[in-house]
């Protein structure tokens, strides 16, 4: 490509006005190397654009990682919700430590443990045993509705049982609600403390808009006004106009005129 | 829309979608995070999906609301690093200069992200994705005459921003070794 014609389109490009064809032949000019000197910062911008074409993710498992999380995001929608599982778990604790009687709060902390964190955490056997003896139960529980309260048996110690590791699990519940949300208030506080620059950034948005739109106007105002350059012509003619001016002193003389006028009325009253 | 169309006419706008969060987000990982919901969000509505007249332009506007949703969420960063790369433009810190011209596309992608988001995003569609201005329109939702003008502010600015700084960077060693 001639290089006057590299020039043309250059001066399109940042005026906007290029179409995909001619920045695709400037693409091709500067790639191709034999760039003048004075045209680095175009070569520099233009590799830079063509560079950037051709990143991508550069996780290889995206999609595996992606299918998983479509995966868990469906079934999220078909099970119950976190907190719904929550109850489950603390009813489903309450029923296993009825029919083990063996160390309640131990017995439910690790459970709760073993439910939040299932797959990676390396468990003791026993929370194993729980977790497997839980699982069957948990299904149980979600067929027949409430099956708690049919299974308790009247009974003293039982009963005894029953209360303290209900409000145990009561707590863990409260105690894991309160781990679970104390870090959204956390990240309010950090939104508030950000909201001056917040408004700055508003400020900010706000003043390009006000800025794009006066440079919508200058453009064609600029147009309009190289038709205006008749006026020109006749700032010129005004010049010629300043005659008038002679005029004007001449009239300022002719107030002289006006005290003749004066004593004539001054006789005419006396007569 | 099954999954096999879904893989097969979605999930190959990754790239582009990817480049374009990058863009917005100035970070590689942020990016891919955003991008992994905005499939999400895609596979979710993968019924209405054939409504469309072009998949790839409604992809981008979920990526682009997703990102600055996200920008706006996380504003003190990205201001301060704005303001801080733009206050280095003026002020002229050239060791610093120095030492990132050396990789100048890397450099020009700098001088990019001190763009407003409505430029920085017309002109990766434009310029590194090669999307017409009426497709621009429909991803971005904003009219011809306002992408061409926001265009040529964008190339003309990082053209001038590059300009400066190599004047500025010449200067300097001239009067050091002078």
């Amino acid at each position: 490509m001639e290089l006057k014609r590299v020039k043309v389109l250059l001066a399109d490009y940042y005026e906007g006005v290029t179409s995909r064809e001619e920045e695709q032949l400037l693409m091709e000019f500067f790639l191709a190397g034999n760039v003048p000197a004075g045209m680095e910062a175009d070569r520099q911008l233009f590799l830079s654009l063509h560079k950037a074409s051709e990143a991508g993710i550069p996780d290889k498992d995206f999609d595996e990682k992606l299918f998983a999380a479509i995966g868990i995001h469906d079934t999220e929608q078909r099970l119950p919700g976190k907190e719904k599982t929550d109850q489950h778990i603390s009813k489903q604790q309450s029923e296993y430590i009825q029919n083990s009687k063996e160390r309640p709060v131990s017995a439910s902390i690790s459970q709760q443990k073993g439910s939040e964190a299932s797959s990676k955490s390396k468990q003791s056997s026993h929370a194993d045993t729980i977790q497997q003896d839980g699982r069957p139960t948990e299904r149980s529980i979600q067929q027949d509705g409430r099956p708690t309260e049919r299974s308790t048996e009247p009974g003293g110690i039982k009963r005894l049982v029953y209360t303290i590791s209900g409000i145990a699990a009561g707590i863990l519940l409260l105690a894991g609600s309160y781990f679970f949300l104390v870090e959204r208030p956390v990240q309010d506080i950090v939104s508030i403390s950000g909201e001056e620059q917040y408004t700055t950034e508003e400020a900010m948005l706000a003043y390009e808009e006000a800025k794009n739109a006066i440079l919508l106007v200058s453009r064609v105002m600029n147009t309009g006004t190289e038709q205006l350059e008749v006026l020109s012509i006749m700032t010129e003619a005004t010049r010629d106009l300043e005659m008038l001016n002679r005029l004007n002193q001449g009239a300022n003389e002719l107030q002289m005129l006006s005290k003749f006028d004066e004593a004539k009325n001054k006789i005419m009253t006396k007569h | 829309m099954d999954t096999n169309r879904f893989k097969s006419e979605v999930l190959p706008l990754k790239n582009k979608l990817y480049r374009f969060a990058c863009r917005l987000l100035n970070d590689g990982e942020d990016a891919r995070d955003a991008i992994q919901e905005v499939f999400i969000k895609l596979w979710d509505r993968r019924d209405k999906l054939d409504d469309l007249n072009s998949i790839e332009a409604f992809a981008m506007t979920v990526t682009k609301n997703y990102c600055l949703d996200r920008i706006k969420g996380r504003k003190t960063v990205s201001i301060e690093q704005t303001k801080s790369l733009l206050f280095r433009e003026s002020e002229g810190v050239t060791a610093e200069k120095n030492i990132e011209l050396k990789d100048s596309a890397n450099y020009i992608d700098k001088l990019i992200a001190t763009l407003p988001e409505q430029q920085k995003m017309i002109i990766q569609l434009r310029d590194v994705e090669g999307y017409e201005f009426e497709e621009i329109e429909k991803a971005l939702d904003i009219s011809v005459n306002t992408i061409r003008v926001n265009l040529s502010r964008a190339r003309k600015r990082i053209r001038e921003l590059y300009t400066n700084a190599i004047n500025d960077g010449t200067e300097k060693s001239k009067s050091f070794t002078g």
